[in-house]
C-alpha cells in the first residue's frame, strides 16, 4: 500500500462463511476494490496509477486542494440586499451546479471501478471532521453534461452499477475558513463500499480548502481602480494618477461602482486557488469588505456602505467577503479601514520563509482592528500579520509610514518609511544655506473652495521650522516611526540600507499625528519601475523641489521613477494621499501556495 | 507616600494663587439656573432647542456654564467685533454649517475641521466662541462638530477663550473626548489661568476623566504641570494612564518644540523632570508603556537622559538592566537627533 494510502478492508464480523454469506452463492466473499482518489499531487488530474496514491498526507509536496465556491459565476446575486444577506448569496449557496463555470470550480474525485462489484453492493461518502460537515458540499456526477452533478451527503447511497463503473465526485467549500478553532480547513472524505454479504471497505483521501492569500508589491498591477467620483478636485488627482497607470502599461483607471473617494479602505483585493491542468492554477479572486462601521441602529450594525462594492464586483471567479464583529469599538473603527492593511513582500529570516509575505496592520494592546475580522485573516495561515502601533496617529493606517518597493538587492525589495527627521533635517539644512526664505505649499489653500474663503497654506522654511505644534509632532512621529522600524526589522530581517527614508513633516490634531507636507510614502506603486506620489509642494531652491528631488534621487539608484500626483486640495487636506485615493487588483502568483509547507 | 501628599498640596496651593485674580467672580451665580441638565449662559437661545447640543450619547447638553460676567463679557465683545466687521463670522458658520459634510468627505470620516478654522486667523476666535459659548451646533454630528470648535480655539492660542474651556473642562458630565480636547485646547494657550484650571481639574478627576486631562494636558509646559504628570506617572498602576501620563511627558519636554518657543526659562527643568519620571517609567513598567516611555524620552532628548538611565541601572534587576541597555543604545542613536 502506498505511503499515505489508508484502505482498510473489514470482514463482517460475526457472519458465517458459509454460501448464504457470499455475495454470488458461491460462497467465495467478493474483496471490495476501494480507491478514492484526489488530485494529490497537485498536477490538475485524478489519476489511478502511483502519482495520486500518496492521499491522506498533507504538506509540501503532496496533498490535494478544493476550493470555497463563493463566488458568483453566472451573476444570479442580487446587488440590493442588506447588509447581513448581501454577503450570503454566492455559488456554494444551493446545491446545484450553477453552469459550467460553476463546475470548474469543484474539485475533483473518483473512485476506481469495480466492474465485479456484486449486486447489493453499496456505497456512501462521509466527511470528517465533523466541523467540516456544513462547511463541505460532495456532489457526483450524473450525466456527460458540464454540470450534471447532484448533491450528495452520508445518506446518499451509491449503486452497485455506479461502484462498478467508477463515480465522480467534486467538492467545494461553502466558505473560507474564517476561524482555524473552528475548522483549520482540512477535511478527510471518505469513501466506504459494503456488500451485501457485509464485506466492507473503505478507503480515505485528505484535501485543504484554499486559504485567501493578499497581493504583495512585487506583483504586478493589473488594474488600477478609483472611486466614480465628480469632484473636480477628485478629477485632478485621478488625471495624474491615471496618466502613471498608463505610462506603466496597466492602462487607464477603472472605476469603482461607489464615490467614496477612498478606495483603498474600503476593499483589499486577494485570491485563492487550486491546481488545474497544464500546470495551471484555477484562481477565485476574493475581494475583502472593510469591517468599517458608521453606526449602529436597532436592527444591528451599519457597515460602511461603500464597501458593499465588493459585492457589486462579484461575478464569475470573483467572490465578496465580510467579517465583522458587531460588538467592536467604533472609537477603534479607522483602524479596520484597509489602509491599514500591507501585504509584506516575500522574504525569509532564520530559515524561515515567506513565499507571499506577511499582513501588516496597526494594532495594539488597547487600540487594534475587528477582531474577528484578524481572525480571519490569521486563519488563512500563510501570511501570519505583523503589528505595529499607529494608535499615535490621526487615521492609524500603517499606509502613513510604510510602503514597499521592487529592488536590485539580494532581498529584492525595500521598505519605504517616512521620516520627519530628514524632512527637518533638509530644511534646517536650508536654512542655514540662506533659504529660510523659501516659501513651501505656493498656491495651496487649507480651506475648502466651497467656502469662498481663502487661506493661503504658504508658509516659508523659516515659519514651519517655528510652528510648535509641527515641530512637535514631527519630533513625536520620528520616535514613533522608529519604534515601527524597530519591529519590522526585527520580523524582517532588514538592514538599514534596505531602508529608505522619504522626508516629510507630520503635524498634529486632536493629540494625534497628521501629515503636515504631503506624505510622498503614501504613494502607488504602479508597476516595477514607477511609483505615483503625492506633489510635496516643497521649497524651490536651486531650480527644484527639494523634497521631490530628494525622493526621486534615492529611488532612481533603484531604478524607479517617480510620477507626481497633485492631490493637495482632493485628499491631502482631508487626511489622505495617492494610495489612499486608489487601489490595485494584481497578477496572480507565479509561486504556488500548496508548495510552501504552511 | 509623603512626597505625594506634599506635591498635591504644593499643586493645590499654586492653583489657589493662580486663581486668585477671579476671586471676584467667584461668588458668581450663573445667570439662569436650570435643572439638572445644567444651567444656560445668558442671552437665552433662540429657541429651547438651541438651549443644548447633543452629547456622544445623543442625550440632551447645555452649553458651558459660564459665570454671568464672563457671559456677558463674551457676548459684548462679540456685538461689537460682529458690528465692526462681520465677515469672520459669516465665514466661520459656513465652515461650521458645512462640517457635517466636510467629515463625510475625510478619510476615517474625522475632517481636521479645527485646524480648518483656526487658518481663519485670530479674527476668527470671537465667532468661534460665539458659536461653542451660545450657539452651538445641534445636528447628529453636534459633539464632533463642537471639540473642533474647541480645538480651534486653542490652535489659535485665543485667552479669550480660557472661560469657556474651562466650563466645559470642569463639565464632569462632558465625554472623555471632549473633556480631553477641551485641556489640550487650555494647555495650548498655556497661560498660569488655564494651567491653574488644567490643575484644578486634575486634581479630583479619577478614572476616564483623569486619563482624558493628563491626556490633553502635555503640551501646558509649565514646571508645575509637568511634576503634577511625573507624580501621576510614578504613582498610578492604570496602564493606560500610565501610557498617556508618559505620552504627555514627552509632548511637555519635546525638544523640537521648545526650540520654537520664545519663553525657554523652564525648558531645562520642565526636560529634566520629564526624563527622569520617564525612566522611572520605563524600569517599572513593560509592554506598551515601556514603549511610550521609550519614545517620549527620544522625543525631550534631555542631556541629563544617559546619567539617569545609568543611575536607574545601578537598581535594578538583571532584566531591566537589559532592557535599559536598550533604552541607552536607542538614546545613542536618537532617532529625532539631527545627523
Amino acid at each position: 500500500m502506498p505511503r499515505g494510502a489508508r484502505s482498510t478492508f473489514v470482514l463482517a464480523l460475526g457472519l458465517g462463511l458459509g454460501a448464504c454469506a457470499s455475495d454470488d452463492g458461491s460462497g467465495v466473499r467478493a474483496t471490495p476494490v476501494v480507491d478514492l482518489r484526489a488530485d494529490s499531487n497537485r498536477d490538475g488530474e485524478v489519476r489511478f496509477d502511483e502519482s495520486d496514491a500518496n492521499k491522506t498526507e498533507w504538506n509540501a509536496t503532496v496533498g490535494a486542494v478544493f476550493l470555497a465556491n463563493i463566488d458568483d459565476d453566472a451573476q444570479r446575486c442580487p446587488r440590493t440586499f442588506d447588509d447581513a444577506k448581501i454577503a450570503l448569496c454566492n455559488d456554494a449557496a444551493d446545491d446545484v451546479v450553477n453552469g459550467p463555470d460553476d463546475a470548474l470550480d469543484l474539485a475533483r474525485l473518483r473512485t476506481r471501478p469495480w466492474p465485479e462489484a456484486p449486486p447489493g453492493t453499496v456505497g456512501r461518502v462521509r466527511v470528517a471532521p465533523a466541523a467540516a460537515k456544513r462547511l463541505v458540499r460532495l456532489f457526483k456526477r450524473t450525466g456527460p453534461g458540464p454540470t450534471d452533478f447532484e448533491a450528495i451527503d452520508e445518506e446518499s447511497m451509491f449503486s452497485a452499477r455506479e461502484i462498478a463503473a467508477g463515480i465522480e465526485l467534486a467538492i467545494e467549500a461553502k466558505d473560507i475558513v474564517r476561524d482555524r478553532d473552528a475548522w483549520d480547513g482540512y477535511v478527510d472524505v471518505t469513501f466506504s463500499v459494503t456488500t451485501r454479504a457485509k464485506t466492507h471497505a473503505e478507503d480515505t483521501v485528505r484535501l485543504r480548502v484554499a486559504p485567501v492569500l493578499t497581493f504583495h508589491h512585487l506583483l504586478p498591477a493589473e488594474i488600477v481602480w478609483m472611486a466614480d467620483n465628480s469632484a473636480p478636485s477628485f478629477q485632478v488627482t485621478k488625471e495624474d494618477i491615471e496618466a502613471s497607470s498608463i505610462a506603466a502599461g496597466v492602462g487607464p483607471v477603472r472605476l469603482l461602482d461607489v464615490s467614496d473617494q477612498w478606495a483603498q479602505d474600503y476593499f483589499e483585493a486577494a485570491f485563492m486557488s487550486m491546481p488545474a491542468e497544464g500546470g495551471r492554477q484555477h484562481v477565485i479572486r476574493v475581494n475583502y469588505r472593510s469591517a468599517n462601521m458608521i453606526g449602529r441602529t436597532e436592527e444591528g450594525v451599519r457597515l460602511r456602505p461603500s464597501g458593499r462594492v465588493v459585492f457589486r464586483m462579484r461575478g464569475k471567479d470573483v467572490a465578496g467577503v465580510q467579517e465583522f464583529d458587531p460588538d467592536h469599538g467604533i472609537a477603534m473603527d479607522d483602524l479596520d479601514s484597509l489602509g491599514n492593511f500591507e501585504t509584506v513582500p516575500p522574504y525569509e529570516k532564520d530559515g524561515v520563509s515567506f513565499p507571499f509575505g506577511r499582513l501588516l496592520r496597526g494594532s495594539t494592546r488597547a487600540f487594534y482592528p475587528d477582531k474577528r475580522f484578524m481572525k480571519m485573516l490569521d486563519a488563512q495561515g500563510l501570511q501570519p500579520p505583523i503589528e505595529i502601533d499607529t494608535s499615535w496617529l490621526f487615521i492609524g493606517h500603517v499606509d502613513e509610514t510604510v510602503s514597499f518597493v521592487k529592488a536590485p538587492t539580494p532581498r529584492g525589495w525595500m521598505l519605504l518609511v517616512a521620516s520627519p527627521r530628514l524632512a527637518e533635517q533638509m530644511l534646517e539644512d536650508a536654512v542655514r544655506a540662506g533659504a529660510g526664505d523659501t516659501p513651501m505649499f505656493v498656491g495651496k489653500k487649507w480651506l475648502d473652495d466651497a467656502t469662498g474663503h481663502e487661506v493661503p497654506a504658504e508658509a516659508t522654511i523659516a515659519e514651519v521650522l517655528a510652528d510648535t505644534q509641527v515641530m512637535q509632532a514631527s519630533a513625536e512621529a520620528a520616535a514613533e516611526i522608529d519604534a515601527q522600524l524597530e519591529i519590522l526589522k526585527h520580523e524582517l530581517g532588514l538592514t538599514e540600507d534596505e531602508i529608505i527614508e522619504v522626508p516629510f513633516l507630520h503635524g498634529i490634531y486632536r493629540g494625534m499625528s497628521i501629515a503636515y507636507q504631503p506624505a510622498m510614502v503614501n504613494a502607488l506603486y504602479v508597476s516595477d519601475t514607477r511609483l505615483a506620489a503625492p506633489d510635496p509642494h516643497g521649497p524651490v531652491i536651486g531650480g527644484k523641489d527639494v523634497f521631490k528631488a530628494a525622493l526621486e534621487e534615492r529611488l532612481a539608484a533603484i531604478g524607479i521613477t517617480v510620477d507626481w500626483v497633485e492631490d493637495w486640495d482632493a485628499f491631502h487636506r482631508f487626511q489622505g494621499e495617492v494610495h489612499c485615493a486608489s487601489n490595485v487588483t494584481r497578477r496572480i502568483p507565479e509561486a504556488r501556495w500548496w508548495e510552501s509547507g504552511r | 507616600m509623603s512626597e505625594t501628599r506634599t506635591s498635591k498640596k504644593r499643586s493645590k496651593s499654586m492653583v489657589a494663587c493662580l486663581l486668585a485674580f477671579a476671586a471676584a467672580t467667584a461668588a458668581d451665580a450663573p445667570v439662569v439656573p436650570e435643572a439638572a441638565a445644567g444651567v444656560t449662559v445668558t442671552p437665552a437661545p433662540a429657541t429651547p432647542a438651541a438651549a443644548s447640543v447633543l452629547t456622544a450619547r445623543g442625550e440632551p447638553r447645555a452649553v458651558p456654564r459660564l459665570p454671568a460676567t464672563e457671559a456677558e463679557a463674551l457676548r459684548r465683545a462679540i456685538d461689537e467685533a460682529r458690528a465692526l466687521d462681520p465677515r469672520p463670522f459669516l465665514t466661520t458658520a459656513k465652515l461650521v454649517d458645512d462640517a457635517p459634510a466636510t467629515h463625510a468627505r475625510s478619510r476615517g470620516r474625522r475632517a481636521p475641521v479645527g485646524l480648518f478654522l483656526s487658518k481663519l486667523g485670530r479674527d476668527a476666535g470671537l465667532p468661534i466662541l460665539e458659536r461653542l459659548a451660545f450657539d452651538p451646533p445641534r445636528d447628529e454630528t453636534a459633539s464632533v462638530v463642537r471639540r473642533d470648535l474647541v480645538e480651534a480655539v486653542g490652535l489659535l492660542r485665543d485667552t479669550r477663550a480660557v472661560p469657556v474651556l474651562a466650563a466645559i473642562l470642569e463639565d464632569e458630565t462632558e465625554d472623555a473626548e471632549t473633556t480631553r480636547t477641551a485641556a489640550e485646547a487650555l494647555a495650548r494657550i498655556g497661560t498660569d489661568e488655564a494651567a491653574a484650571h488644567l490643575l484644578t481639574a486634575l486634581d479630583d478627576a479619577r478614572g476616564e476623566r483623569e486619563r482624558a486631562i493628563v491626556a490633553g494636558i502635555g503640551e501646558c509646559r509649565h514646571l508645575r504641570v509637568t511634576e503634577e504628570l511625573a507624580r501621576r506617572l510614578r504613582s498610578t498602576t492604570d496602564d493606560d494612564l500610565a501610557r498617556a501620563a508618559a505620552r504627555s511627558l514627552g509632548r511637555a519636554g519635546n525638544a523640537w518644540a521648545w526650540r520654537t518657543l520664545a519663553d525657554r526659562q523652564e525648558e531645562s527643568r520642565i526636560r529634566t523632570t520629564a526624563a527622569r519620571a520617564l525612566v522611572e517609567a520605563y524600569v517599572h513598567h513593560d509592554g506598551d508603556v515601556r514603549v511610550a516611555a521609550s519614545n517620549a524620552l527620544m522625543v525631550v532628548d534631555a542631556p541629563e537622559t544617559p546619567a539617569l538611565i545609568e543611575e536607574a541601572r545601578r537598581r535594578a534587576t538583571p532584566a531591566q538592566r537589559d532592557a535599559l541597555d536598550a533604552l541607552a543604545m536607542r538614546f545613542a542613536r536618537n532617532p529625532t537627533r539631527l545627523r
